[in-house]
C-alpha cells in the first residue's frame, strides 16, 4: 500500500473518462427535470440526502431555540419568563424535535446520501421509497410545529408517559399530534433502513466483499437493522395511546385491565435502542474520519464492526434501566444491570482501537479530527455516567434528575453531534464542491467544546442536590442559582459555536476553496468521483480491489456492459459482491409526495374523527396504484428465472 | 492503463424474477417489520393477560371458534392459488399472463370471502374494544390484520388489474412474487395470532 | 496502557482532583441533597457514588492520557506492530471487563442493603400521590389512631419507615435524597419503599416523575424528630381540630363552612369533609403551603386564599373571592389549626 498522504491529487481527466456521447446519455437517463415540478418528482439519492440533512438541521436550530427558552428560564429562580404551560410545551417539544426529527434524520440524511456513494452504485435500491421517506418525514415535522404554532404543542414529554397523556389528564388535542407524528417519522425511518438494507447488501461495487464495507456503511447497516426491529415497538406505543385517546380502549386504564407501565415497556423498547440508533451512526463516522486524519486504515476493523453488532443486540437488552423507580421485581433488574454495564466491553473495544489507530500516525489536526477528539473526551465521561447509571440504587438517586439530563447530553452531543460536525465538514467538500473554512471550523470545535462542557458539567451536581428534571422553575433556597446560572451562560457560548459553523457553511458553500474529488486523501469510494458527484454518481462503476481502495496502488478497473440509456445499476451479491444481474430502477414521480400526502390526511384527520382513515385509506389506494402502475418506462426484458 | 481488467456485465440478465432480486429483498425487509408489529401485539395480549386473574374477563365467553376457525382455513386457502401463480411467473414466459391473472382471481375471491368473514368475527368476541383491555387488545389484533388483509387484497387487486390492462412486463412478474410471498406472510401470521385471540382465552 | 507519562500526570491529576472533589463535598451539603445523607439508605448510596466516581476518575485519566500520547507520539518501529496494538487492546478490553464485574459487585451488594427487610418495628406510612400535591396517611390500626395530613412526613430517627405509594391521578415519584432514592407512584399499583433516619432535621423531597402542569411546585418536608418528639407529634395531630378561641376564629370558621372550601377540603371536628384536597384539620402546624411552593406564615395563607393560581398557575384550587374582613377571618381560622 502507498502512503496516501504523499500521493498526488487526481485530476478528474486522468480518471477513466466514458465517451463524451455516452456522458450525455447518462445526465439525459440519470437527470431530474427542471422546474418546480422536476423538484418535487426527484429520485436521486443525493438530492433527496441532502434535503434530510438541511431539514434536519433546520429541525436542530428549533430544538436548540428551545433548549435557549429553557436556559434563559432556570438561569435564575422563581423566573417568569415562560409559563408552566409554555415551559412544559417547549420541553417536550425540544426532546421530540432533538430525536424525532433531528438526530435520527440526520443520520439517516447522511445514510441515504453517502452509503450509495460509499459501496460504489448509482442509486438506493428504491428511490421513489426513498423520496416518499423523505415527504412523510417533512409532513410530520410541519405537522408537529403546526400544532406548535397553533398552541397545541406536545406538552407531556418526548416520552409521553400514561395516563398523563392519557385521554383524562390531556384531553386537549396537543398529545394526539404528538402520537401521530411519531408514525410519520418513524414510517420515514422504516424506509430509509430497508432502502440501505437492500442497498448495501446488493448493490456494491463488485470486489466489495462484506468484510471490505468501510466503517460507516457497517453502521448503516447496523443502525437501519436497529431502526427494523425497535420502531415498530414506538409505533404501536402511540398507536395504542391514539386508540386509548381517540376510540375509547383501555390499553392503560388500570380500571378496565390495562396497564400504565405496559406503556413504559413498550416505549423504552423502542427508546433504549434509539439512542444507538443515533449513536451508531456517528460511531462510523469516526472511524471514517480518523482513518482519513492518520492516512492509514483502522485498527482492529472486525474488532470495530462486532462492537458495533453486539451494541447492537444488547441494546435491545436493556430498556428496563429507564424504569427501575416503577418497582419491578428485584431479581429481574439485576439482569437489566449486567446488560447495561456489558454495554461498555464492545464501546471500550472501540475507543482502545481508535486510540491504536491514532497512536504514532502523526494524525492531521483538521476540524473534522478536532470533533473527533472533543468527542472522545465528552463521550468518555458519558459513558462513564451510563455505566453508573446501571448500578440500581445509584440509579434511583439520580433518576429523572438532572443528573441525567448531564449524562445523556454528554452521550448524545458527545457522541454523536460532535461526529456528526466532524462528518458534515468531512463530507462538506464532497455536498458542495468547497472546503469549509478550516480557521472558522476551529473556533466552532473550540466554543462548542467549552460551551458544552460549561452548560453540562454543573448539571451533574445539580441532579445530586436534588433538582428533577423538567422543573419550569425552583426556589431561591434550594441552592441551585448558581450552576443554573453557569450553565445558562454555557448554552450561549455552545450556541455561538453552532451559529458559527452554520455561518462557515453558508460561506463556503459559496466561497470556500474548490475541493477537487478527494481533499482528504481518503480511501473510499465517494472520493473517487466529481464533487459534487453527477447525478448518476460514477462514470464508471469502479471494481474494489481490497480494504482500502483509493489508496490501492494500481489504478481501479471498472465494469463496462452497464447500459447509460436507463437508469441501471448492478445487483450483486450480498456476501461476495460478485456481479450477479442488473436492474432498472424507476426514474422521477411525483406520486410518492402525494402517496405521502394521502396518509398525512388520515393522520391529521383522524384528530376530529376516525373516520378519517377511511378517506385517507382511499387516497392511498389511488395514489399508490398510480405510483405502482407501469407507464411504458424501460423495463427489463432477460430475466433471471426459476425453472 | 490499457491493461487494466474490466469487468464486462452486458450479458447479464437485466431482471431477477428470483430471491436475487432487490424487490423481493424489500419485501422481506417489509415482512420484518410486520412481523415485529405481530410479535409486539402478542406480547401485549401475554403482559395484559399477566396482569389480571381472568382472562377473558369475568362474564365474557371466549370468542366463537367457529368463524375464527372458518378465517383461519379461508386465508391458509388463498394460498394455494397464489403459489401456483408465483411459481408460473418465476418461469418467466409472458405468455402465461392469463393463467397467472385467472389464479390471482381465485387468490382475491378466497381474500374476500375471508374478508367478510372477518366481519363475524368481531361480533364474535362477545366483547368491545372499549369495554376492557382484554376487548381492546383482541379488537386491535382482529383490526390490524384485517387492515393488512385488505391491503393484500387491494395489491393483488391491482396487479390482476394491471395483468390485465397492461403493458405487462417482466417487471409484473417479479411483482407477483413480492406480492406472494408478503400475502403468504399475512396468512401465515395469522396462526400466531389466532392461537393468541382463540386459544389463550381458553387455556384455564 | 503502559505509557511513560501515566505516572507523573495521574498523581498530578490525583491531587487536583482530590482538591475539586473537597470543594464539591462542601457543595453536597443541604436539605434536599443525595450526597448529605441523614439516612442509612441514602448513606449507602452516596458510599457506592464515591466508589464509582474515584474509579472512573481514574480510568478517565488514564484513557485520556493513553489518548494524548496517540495523539502527540512520534511514529516509530514499534508503533507500527499490530501483534502488539492487538494484545495491549485485548488486555485493556480485560480490565474494562474486571472493572465492570467489580462493579457489579459492589452494586448488587449496595442493592441488597438497601432493600433489607423491614423487621416487626416499622412504621408504616401511606402516601398517595395527586396532580400537585402529597396526601399523608398513617394508618393507626387496630384502634382507629389514623392521622391523615399532606405534604409532610413526620418520622422518628433509628425507626425504618415503610411507605406504601400509590397515585390518585398520574405518575408520580416520590424523592426524599437525604434518606433514599425514588420510587414511582402509579395509579392501580401499590409500591413500597423503606428508609431509616439516622439523624433528625427538616428535609426537602419532590416530585421527579413529571406529571403536569404544576410537576416543579410538587413538594413536600420531611421532618426527622427523635422518637419521643414524634410520639408528641402523632398525639397532637389524632386531636380534632382546635375549637375557635377568638371571634374573629370563629367568624372565619362560619367563612370556611359557607364557602366551596369544604367540598374539597376536610376539617376533622367540623362538618367539612372533603376528600379533593388536603386536609387542614392541623393546617398551621406545617411547615409549608401548597406542597412546598412557599413557606407556611399569615402573610402566603392569606394569599394563598385570595389568589392561588398567582403562586402556582393551574392548580386545582379555585380563587376564592370574598371580601377583605372574610379573609382575615378565615385565615385567623386556619392559623390557629396547630
Amino acid at each position: 500500500m502507498s502512503t496516501p498522504r504523499e500521493r498526488p491529487r487526481k485530476e478528474p481527466e486522468e480518471t477513466a473518462l466514458p465517451a463524451d456521447g455516452e456522458r450525455a446519455e447518462l445526465r439525459k437517463s440519470w437527470g431530474t427535470p427542471a422546474g418546480l415540478l422536476g423538484w418535487l418528482m426527484s429520485t436521486d439519492h443525493k438530492v433527496i440526502g441532502k434535503r434530510y440533512v438541511v431539514t434536519a438541521l433546520t429541525f436542530f436550530a428549533l430544538g436548540g431555540l428551545e433548549a435557549a427558552a429553557m436556559r434563559l428560564q432556570l438561569a435564575r429562580p422563581e423566573n417568569r419568563f415562560l409559563n408552566p404551560d409554555l415551559y412544559n410545551q417547549i420541553f417536550s417539544m425540544h426532546g421530540t424535535t432533538m430525536m424525532f426529527l433531528f438526530a435520527v434524520p440526520v443520520m439517516e440524511g447522511l445514510g441515504v446520501y453517502f452509503v450509495p456513494l460509499l459501496v460504489g452504485t448509482r442509486n438506493v435500491a428504491f428511490p421513489k421509497l426513498n423520496a416518499f421517506g423523505y415527504w412523510i418525514y417533512l409532513l410530520g415535522g410541519l405537522f408537529l410545529y403546526t400544532g406548535f404554532a397553533f398552541n397545541r404543542g406536545a406538552d407531556a414529554g418526548w416520552f409521553a408517559y400514561v395516563p398523563l397523556s392519557g385521554p383524562e389528564y390531556s384531553p386537549s388535542h396537543r398529545v394526539d399530534i404528538w402520537a401521530n407524528m411519531i408514525t410519520f417519522t418513524e414510517v420515514s425511518a422504516l424506509a430509509v433502513a430497508i432502502e440501505l438494507i437492500v442497498t448495501t447488501f446488493k448493490q456494491k461495487a463488485p470486489g466489495m466483499s462484506i468484510n471490505r464495507m468501510p466503517m460507516f456503511v457497517w453502521a448503516m447497516l447496523v443502525n437501519s437493522f436497529m431502526v427494523l426491529f425497535a420502531m415498530p415497538a414506538v409505533m404501536m406505543a402511540s398507536g395504542y395511546l391514539a386508540l386509548d385517546r381517540l376510540i375509547g380502549t383501555h390499553f392503560f386504564n388500570p380500571a378496565e385491565g390495562g396497564d400504565p407501565l405496559l406503556y413504559q415497556h413498550l416505549f423504552w423498547f423502542f427508546g433504549h435502542p434509539e439512542v444507538y440508533i443515533i449513536f451508531i451512526p456517528a460511531l462510523g463516522m469516526v472511524s471514517m474520519i480518523i482513518s482519513a486524519a492518520t492516512g492509514r486504515p483502522i485498527f482492529g476493523k472486525p474488532a470495530l464492526v462486532l462492537s458495533l453488532v453486539s451494541t447492537a443486540f444488547l441494546g435491545f437488552g436493556l430498556w428496563v434501566h429507564h424504569m427501575f423507580a416503577t418497582g419491578l421485581p428485584q431479581l429481574g433488574e439485576a439482569f437489566f444491570t449486567v446488560a447495561s454495564m456489558m454495554i461498555a466491553i464492545p464501546t471500550g473495544t472501540q475507543i482502545f482501537c481508535w486510540i491504536r489507530s491514532v497512536w504514532g500516525s502523526r494524525p492531521r489536526f483538521h476540524t473534522p479530527f478536532l470533533f473527533v477528539i472533543g468527542f472522545f473526551l465528552i463521550f468518555l465521561v458519558g459513558g462513564f455516567t451510563g455505566v453508573m447509571l446501571a448500578a440500581i440504587p445509584f440509579n434511583l438517586q439520580v433518576h429523572d434528575t438532572f443528573f441525567v439530563v448531564a449524562h445523556f447530553h454528554y452521550v448524545l452531543i458527545g457522541g454523536a453531534v460532535f461526529p456528526l460536525f466532524g462528518a458534515l465538514t468531512y463530507w462538506f467538500p464532497k455536498l458542495t464542491g468547497r472546503m469549509m473554512s478550516e480557521k472558522l471550523g476551529r473556533w466552532t470545535v473550540a466554543l462548542m467544546f467549552i460551551g458544552f462542557n460549561v452548560t453540562f458539567f454543573p448539571m451533574h451536581w445539580l441532579g445530586f442536590k436534588g433538582m428533577p428534571r423538567r422543573v419550569y422553575t425552583y426556589l431561591p433556597e434550594a441552592g441551585w442559582s448558581t450552576a443554573n446560572l453557569i450553565a445558562s451562560l454555557g448554552a450561549a457560548v455552545l450556541a455561538v459555536g453552532v451559529l458559527l459553523f452554520v455561518i462557515n457553511a453558508l460561506r463556503s458553500m459559496r466561497a470556500g476553496e474548490p475541493a477537487g474529488d478527494n481533499p482528504w486523501a481518503a480511501s473510499t469510494l465517494e472520493w473517487a468521483t466529481s464533487s459534487p458527484p453527477p447525478p448518476w454518481n460514477f462514470d464508471r462503476i469502479l471494481v474494489v480491489p481490497g480494504q482500502n481502495p483509493l489508496w490501492h496502488e494500481k489504478e481501479l478497473s471498472h465494469v463496462t456492459g452497464l447500459r447509460s440509456d436507463r437508469r441501471e445499476v448492478l445487483v450483486t451479491r450480498p456476501l461476495d459482491a460478485e456481479p450477479d444481474h442488473r436492474a432498472v430502477l424507476p426514474g422521477p414521480s411525483i406520486w410518492p409526495l402525494f402517496v405521502a400526502l394521502s396518509i398525512t390526511v388520515g393522520l391529521v384527520g383522524t384528530l376530529w374523527t376516525p373516520w378519517a382513515v377511511v378517506l385517507s385509506g382511499l387516497l392511498f389506494l389511488v395514489t399508490m396504484t398510480a405510483w405502482y402502475w407501469p407507464k411504458g418506462e424501460p423495463t427489463g426484458k432477460h430475466p433471471v428465472t426459476e425453472p | 492503463m490499457s491493461a487494466r481488467r474490466t469487468i464486462d456485465v452486458s450479458r447479464l440478465p437485466d431482471i431477477s424474477l428470483t430471491p436475487s432480486a432487490l424487490f423481493w429483498w424489500g419485501t422481506v425487509g417489509l415482512i420484518l417489520i410486520e412481523a415485529t408489529t405481530f410479535v409486539i401485539m402478542i406480547a401485549t395480549a401475554i403482559y395484559l393477560r399477566l396482569t389480571v386473574t381472568d382472562w377473558p374477563p369475568p362474564t365474557i365467553p371466549p370468542p366463537d371458534l367457529r368463524w375464527g376457525v372458518a378465517g383461519l382455513v379461508l386465508i391458509l386457502a388463498s394460498c394455494l392459488p397464489l403459489r401456483a401463480a408465483e411459481k408460473i411467473a418465476a418461469r418467466g414466459h409472458l405468455e402465461d399472463t392469463p393463467r397467472i391473472r385467472a389464479l390471482l382471481y381465485v387468490t382475491i375471491a378466497i381474500t374476500a370471502l375471508f374478508i367478510a368473514v372477518r366481519f363475524f368475527e368481531f361480533p364474535g368476541t362477545h366483547t368491545k374494544w372499549n369495554s376492557s383491555a382484554y376487548g381492546s387488545i383482541v379488537w386491535t389484533i382482529l383490526g390490524l390484520h384485517l387492515l393488512e388483509g385488505v391491503a393484500g387484497f387491494l395489491e393483488n387487486g391491482v396487479l390482476a388489474a394491471v395483468l390485465k390492462i397492461g403493458p405487462v412486463a417482466h417487471k409484473q412478474f417479479l411483482d407477483v412474487r413480492g406480492c406472494a410471498i408478503f400475502w403468504y406472510f399475512i396468512a401465515l401470521g395469522w396462526i400466531p395470532l389466532f392461537l393468541i385471540v382463540y386459544v389463550y382465552p381458553r387455556l384455564t | 496502557m503502559k505509557v511513560p507519562a501515566r505516572a507523573p500526570f495521574a498523581r498530578a491529576s490525583a491531587r487536583g482532583a482530590t482538591a475539586l472533589a473537597l470543594i464539591a463535598a462542601a457543595g453536597c451539603r443541604g436539605i434536599q441533597s443525595a450526597l448529605d445523607p441523614a439516612g442509612r439508605e441514602a448513606s449507602r448510596i452516596a458510599g457506592l457514588w464515591w466508589f464509582l466516581f474515584w474509579t472512573c476518575t481514574a480510568v478517565f485519566v488514564v484513557v485520556t492520557a493513553a489518548l494524548l500520547v496517540a495523539l502527540f507520539r512520534r511514529r516509530t518501529a514499534q508503533s507500527a506492530d499490530p501483534k502488539r496494538g492487538r494484545a495491549l487492546i485485548v488486555g485493556a478490553v480485560g480490565a474494562t471487563a474486571a472493572i465492570l464485574l467489580l462493579f457489579l459487585i459492589v452494586s448488587v451488594s449496595a442493592g441488597r442493603a438497601v432493600a433489607e427487610p423491614a423487621g416487626p418495628n416499622v412504621l408504616r406510612v401511606q402516601v398517595t400521590g395527586h396532580q400537585w400535591w402529597w396526601e399523608i396517611h398513617y394508618p393507626g390500626t387496630p384502634d382507629n389512631r389514623d392521622v391523615v395530613t399532606a405534604n409532610e412526613i413526620h418520622v422518628p430517627v433509628g425507626r425504618p419507615v415503610l411507605l406504601e405509594l400509590t397515585s390518585a391521578d398520574v405518575i408520580h415519584s416520590f424523592w426524599a435524597p437525604n434518606f433514599h432514592g425514588k420510587k414511582d407512584l402509579i395509579p392501580g399499583l401499590k409500591n413500597t419503599h423503606l428508609f431509616r433516619a439516622e439523624r433528625p432535621g427538616v428535609f426537602r423531597g419532590q416530585c421527579a416523575e413529571f406529571c403536569g402542569l404544576e410537576h416543579a411546585k410538587m413538594a413536600f418536608t420531611i421532618v426527622a424528630d427523635p422518637p419521643e418528639k414524634f410520639d408528641r407529634w402523632y398525639e397532637s395531630q389524632l386531636l380534632p381540630a382546635a375549637e375557635p378561641a377568638t371571634p374573629s376564629e370563629t367568624h372565619g370558621r362560619d367563612v370556611f363552612l359557607s364557602s366551596p372550601c369544604m367540598f374539597c377540603h376536610s376539617i376533622k371536628g367540623t362538618p367539612a369533609f372533603g376528600m379533593e384536597a388536603p386536609d387542614l384539620t392541623h393546617v398551621a402546624s406545617r411547615h409549608t403551603l401548597a406542597a412546598g411552593t412557599v413557606p407556611n406564615n399569615r402573610g402566603n395563607l392569606a394569599g394563598w386564599i385570595a389568589d392561588p393560581q398567582s403562586m402556582k398557575p393551574g392548580n386545582h384550587m379555585p380563587p376564592m373571592a370574598m371580601p377583605g374582613d372574610d379573609l382575615l377571618a378565615l385565615t385567623d381560622y386556619l392559623e390557629s389549626l396547630k
